[in-house]
């Protein structure tokens, strides 16, 4: 007889149990969506966040004092101290080597032209392929560390394709305006130490200083300044915390100045300090200063688009919950007199509240897989509108999903439940 | 004495602070013997549907004692007075009951399913109510096809499904005619006679001479029908 009422119940109030499903799967599908989004947002808005460019910078340690010492910002030309290129893999093996997210070496020299001018000329990696000894393989460069970049003519210089020592170069706007010289065209470029022909394969506007300069490969640039094996400096882009007292003290007034605890914590987590520290530690003779802005606000941006999506789903499951309680106590109003005559022929309270919500458990259910698919298909609508790619789905979100929908079901079916454990069988088959 | 109520008061709030209440029923006393049919008469609102469902287990009397036996119905536990409605109480409400999602069939049955499974023969019971109330052909119906008569007549079989001691029937002729009133007052008369102790409240004047005990009902008082 249970199982018979609970399936007249579901069939015979199709109406209002296809709007409790409805209900749940409006809410399932919006904390599938938020959720799936949130555990995938970190690597979505990491890519977002390169487009901020490095937040991290490494420099050779003379360099470094003597920048401090004179208040010399990073554009300035230093001292000839310099980091090594074999070095450069080692920033992916650090504690929080996960949290790095690109990173690439630049070599800077002046060129003369033909013209005699004189043109500043930058070597780094493209999209370096790198091959590091903990067996990780990864893409590496500026071509997603300057992703403002706008290629005005002819492409982005592809390492992986062209080689790294043919002499591929980019040149910018306003350089390439003054030469009058596209890509396809040649550059002939010569120091101290050597001269070479470098073909132009894309003209850039960055929208700066870069647009007067010439970027080529990290081989030529070396190759060019007689600095082979040698790079001036690093930028690097890494996914950070943001600081706290512990990492502002940490930054101020040093690591030393921790007491063991503090210094544990702050070193396993990821303040940008406690990241340049770990470089400094790998690259020897390096400093690594966070470019504290950017470093701040992608963490500040992550920390609020995750709190934004939870928000969102704790009051998409709110309202889901008060809309299965409206629903539910006037399901319950409108069979009073049934469940007066179930109590006046015997039944429990307990027994006459179990067919209630297993038949609101059923809809759920319905509801919460039908939301499930819901959720994913919002999941990659909002990816590919906002993130411009598909939003991964996380399994253990499937879980999550199924214990918020029962909390939810069960807290909105509450109202019911006490208003039918109130009913009087006397009053309601009595009409009242 | 098998089912009686002593000294019986019933107060209703007219409004939810308590300001103002009326009694329903007062002060009222009745025993309900063993193969015995009591019929009370009385106008509407004269409290009779009260007085049933005090006795039947339903409303909680706010002054007085029901007594099945030696017991005090109200001081039952929640399970031990569901279970005695189920074993003792054939309630027939007043009005159109049913539970919508059965059958006419599984609604007799109903009082033999609710505490676990089914006995052997329930069904062929259910199946010689509903012919002795004249609905046999209508047991597969659902409850929505069927008139107000004919659920009236199921509302009885369903009463009379656990072969209960008790039978407290509210207007059981109500929506019906000549012929099934006959019928429904024989039924309950016979069940006396098998020793139910049986208790009706109506208006319909052919009931009185069904019944042993004629009681009247005056503004929620007891007293004998002249």
């Amino acid at each position: 007889m249970f199982f018979r009422m609970i399936k007249g119940a579901l069939f015979r109030q199709k109406s209002k149990m296809i709007m409790i499903a409805v209900t749940i799967a409006l809410g399932a599908s919006l904390a599938t969506a938020m959720l799936n989004i949130m555990l995938d947002v970190g690597d979505k808005v990491n890519q977002e966040l390169k487009a901020y460019g490095a937040n991290i910078t490494v420099v050779p340690k003379e360099n470094s004092v003597l920048t401090d010492l004179y208040a010399l910002d990073g554009q300035e030309e230093t001292a000839a101290a310099h980091l090594k290129e074999d070095d450069i893999g080692k920033i992916k093996t650090i504690f929080w080597g996960f949290n790095i997210l690109d990173f690439t070496p630049f070599v800077n020299t002046t060129v003369v032209l033909d013209d005699e001018t004189e043109v500043k000329l930058t070597g780094t990696w493209f999209n370096h392929h790198l091959a590091l000894n903990t067996g990780e393989e990864l893409d590496a460069g500026i071509h997603s560390l300057r992703s403002w970049w706008d290629v005005k003519n002819g492409q982005w210089l592809d390492e992986q394709k062209e080689g790294t020592a043919n002499g591929g170069a980019m040149v910018g706007t306003v350089l390439a305006e003054r030469l009058g010289i596209s890509s396809g065209d040649s550059l002939h470029v010569k120091t101290s130490d050597g001269e070479k022909t470098l073909s132009v394969v894309g003209v850039f506007d960055s929208g700066g200083d870069e647009d007067e300069q010439i970027f080529t490969t990290l081989a030529t640039a070396q190759e060019l300044s007689g600095t082979k094996g040698l790079i001036d400096s690093i930028e690097v882009s890494a996914l950070t915390t943001p600081d706290n007292e512990l990492a502002k003290k940490a930054a101020t007034k040093g690591p030393g100045s921790l007491s063991p605890a503090d210094y544990e914590t702050w070193y396993c987590t990821a303040y940008v300090s406690s990241i340049c520290y770990q470089i400094q530690e790998a690259i020897p003779d390096s400093v690594a200063s966070p470019v504290r802005q950017v470093a701040e606000s992608e963490g500040n941006i992550l920390d609020k688009t995750q709190l934004l999506m939870i928000l969102i789903t704790i009051l998409s499951l709110f309202g889901s919950a008060l809309g299965i309680s409206n629903l539910v106590t006037a399901s319950v109003m409108e069979r009073s007199n049934e469940i007066g005559l179930l109590k006046a022929i015997g039944a429990r309270d307990y027994r006459i509240s179990g067919i209630v919500l297993t038949e609101i458990i059923i809809t759920a259910v319905v509801g919460g897989v039908a939301g499930y698919f819901m959720g994913y298909g919002f999941a990659q609508i909002i990816g590919q509108t906002v993130f411009n790619s598909s939003i991964e789905m996380k399994p253990m979100v499937i879980p999550i999903v199924a214990v918020l929908i029962v909390i939810v079901t069960l807290a909105g079916s509450i109202p019911a439940i006490r208003m039918l454990l109130r009913l009087r069988p006397a009053e309601v088959l009595h009409g009242r | 004495m098998f089912l009686s109520a002593e000294k019986v008061s019933k107060k209703f709030n007219r409004t939810k602070d308590g300001a103002s209440w009326f009694y329903a029923v007062r002060e009222t006393d009745i025993s309900i013997d063993q193969g015995t049919l009591t019929a009370i008469f009385g106008k509407s609102g004269s409290g009779k549907t009260t007085l049933l469902n005090m006795l039947g287990g339903l409303l909680a009397p706010s002054e007085g004692v029901v007594r099945y036996g030696e017991n005090d119905l109200y001081r039952l536990d929640d399970k031990a007075l569901s279970l005695f409605r189920n074993r003792h109480i054939g309630m027939i409400p007043q009005g159109s009951t049913a539970l919508t999602n059965l059958t006419v069939l599984e609604n007799v049955l109903s009082p033999s399913l609710i505490y676990g499974k089914q006995e052997d023969g329930s069904i062929s019971r259910a199946k010689e109510l509903l012919k002795t109330v004249g609905i046999a052909d209508l047991a597969d119906a659902m409850p929505n096809e069927l008139s107000g008569g004919e659920l009236r007549r199921m509302a009885i079989a369903r009463a009379l499904m656990n072969s209960p001691d008790i039978i407290l029937a509210d207007e059981p002729t109500g929506d019906l005619d000549d012929e099934n009133t006959q019928t429904v007052l024989c039924l309950l008369r016979e069940q006396a006679e098998r020793g139910a102790a049986v208790l009706i409240a109506t208006h319909d004047s052919e009931a009185r001479s069904y019944a042993n005990i004629v009681l009247r009902m005056n503004a929620g008082k007891l007293e004998p029908a002249s």
